[in-house]
């Protein structure tokens, strides 16, 4: 069993191949590096938003329920939506195209981000629905892109069917573990050598040069 | 006013009972009379032999403590040393707080001037009714406490239109800085709430890492700072929307009000203020780069 891109081109669906034990190598490391981008991506840019917002809605413990919340429901959403479009010729363009729009959806926080709390701020006087408001419109849209990443991924992974649950698991194992870097780099040394901006910029181009590399190696690749 | 000449001798006499009874602080000493978990941090109340204090961990530093048996008097030098951003600005009406703590420093606002209006913007709900209950902090007519985000509030009262002619800025901790309240924008919206003649009287650190870029800070808001440097590691920092008086004016003002500082435990030479020197070769904390509390630790 080589480990190659190329292994997405396979029928998902096939009994186990005779003498293949429980320990499987872990096929196309391409898809599991792009969920656990996903999940550094995504923690980064909700504790730099947890910053973007202090100014305008104080740090208060609502202003980061707030936050979460709206990261929450967007991957939940996301989830949804990257396991439906998971249904039609999934292929590892795809996935690439997922990380470009996840990529593309955040930079109006880089642009429009203080404008936009800026307005909210005094327009909704509750900081609570102000901070919520505010999350949505500028946070949402980008995580959903990134929630769709590792249902995609799951199915771009999955050739066999008694093994779906070992790929999902190595898959959220990527993602999560993705996440936790993505919380303690940017906490711990990111926020102390870099401007908000300047991060938010990096973790999009990074992005970016990811989606574009999975569309370019996998263009001519398609699951079953 | 005629009882001037006693102020001095009176002063010294004070100060020493005064600062025999500071070293009583220590929060690890003392017994615990209430302790909560609020939304936000730990409040413990603590008394010990002369002292009721608000400490926020139990080796942290104290928030606020006043005298058990003389409860007007100001027991931590912090909280005696804003009161040079009054004298700054001494025909100050209307007065900002940030930061409540125990309320001993809108309280001697009170004793000190019956007639200004004091706002006071607390984050934590836990900390004002702690304040009401254990020292002795009352509201009254033109005494207003705010729940809320310093920055919040601040940036409202702008809008609204409101102009302060004093603003406190009590909001750090010892081992905790509200990031976005250490930044220039934000000092820039303190700025831009203060009336002419406007003074901000900010507690801050006089030691370790974080001091430089905190004068940094303040400094690319307002051209000139002065500073009334303490022992315990506190200073505070004053600046005046349009520049501040002299230093003998200053003096004049502080020698002028002695006696009603005198009524809060204040001697006039604690207020003596020097003008801050340039900071240079550390970068001003911005909301875009403002890892105040990582800087702590560098």
């Amino acid at each position: 069993m080589s480990v190659s891109l190329s292994a997405t081109a396979e029928p998902p669906i096939h009994p186990p191949a005779a003498g293949a034990g429980p320990r499987t190598r872990w096929r196309n490391p391409a898809l599991y590096f792009a969920a656990a981008w996903s999940g550094f991506f995504v923690m980064g840019v909700e504790l730099l938003g947890g910053r973007l917002l202090a100014p305008y809605f104080g740090s208060s413990i609502f202003v980061w329920g707030a936050l979460i919340s709206v990261f929450m429901t967007a991957l939940a959403i996301g989830y949804l939506i990257g396991g439906q479009l998971s249904l039609r010729a999934p292929s590892q363009m795809g996935l690439g195209l997922l990380l470009i729009a996840e990529a593309l959806f955040a930079l109006p926080i880089v642009f429009f981000g203080d404008a936009v709390f800026d307005a909210l701020s005094y327009a909704i006087s509750d900081p609570r629905y102000g901070s919520l408001l505010a999350s949505a419109l500028m946070f949402s849209v980008p995580t959903l892109f990134s929630g769709m990443v590792s249902p995609y991924a799951v199915r771009l992974l999955i050739r066999d069917i008694e093994k779906s649950g070992q790929s999902a698991g190595r898959l959220y194992f990527a993602s999560t573990l993705g996440s936790a870097g993505g919380t303690i780099l940017t906490t711990f040394y990111l926020v102390l050598l870099f401007e908000i901006d300047t991060i938010i910029l990096g973790l999009i181009a990074i992005s970016f040069a990811i989606g574009t590399t999975l569309c370019m190696t996998g263009r001519r690749h398609h699951a079953a | 006013m005629r009882l001037d000449w006693l102020a001095g001798p009176l002063s010294m006499l004070l100060l020493l009972a005064v600062v025999g009874c500071d070293r009583d602080a220590d929060p690890n000493k003392g017994r615990i009379v209430h302790r909560e978990k609020s939304m936000y941090r730990d409040i413990i109340v603590l008394d010990t032999d002369a002292h009721r204090c608000m400490s926020f961990a139990r080796r942290g530093g104290m928030q606020s403590c006043i005298y058990t048996n003389a409860p007007d008097q100001l027991a931590i030098p912090y909280t005696r040393a804003v009161f040079a951003g009054l004298m700054a600005n001494p025909g100050a009406r209307r007065v900002l707080v940030i930061g409540l703590g125990g309320g001993v420093i809108p309280t001697a606002m009170r004793r000190i001037d019956p007639k200004l209006r004091i706002d006071v913007v607390e984050l934590d709900p836990a900390v004002v009714a702690v304040a009401k209950r254990y020292f002795g902090f009352r509201e009254d007519p033109a005494l207003h406490t705010f729940i809320g985000d310093g920055r919040v509030f601040v940036r409202r009262q702008a809008k609204a239109g409101v102009r302060y002619d004093l603003i406190v800025i009590d909001a750090y901790e010892r081992v905790y800085v509200p990031e976005h309240l250490m930044t220039r924008e934000f000092i820039g919206e303190v700025k831009s709430l203060l009336a002419p003649g406007g003074v901000v009287a900010s507690n801050t650190f006089a030691r370790g890492p974080l001091a430089p870029y905190e004068a940094a800070t303040y400094q690319a808001v307002f051209d000139d700072t002065r500073t009334v440097e303490m022992s315990m590691g506190n200073r505070i920092i004053l600046a005046g929307r349009d520049g501040l008086p002299p230093a003998e004016t200053l003096r004049e003002h502080t020698t002028r009000q002695q006696m009603k500082l005198l009524a809060v435990g204040i001697f006039a030479a604690e207020l003596e203020s020097q003008a801050q020197p340039k900071i240079s070769g550390y970068r001003p904390l911005t909301d875009q780069y403002s890892p105040a509390n990582l800087l702590f630790g560098e």
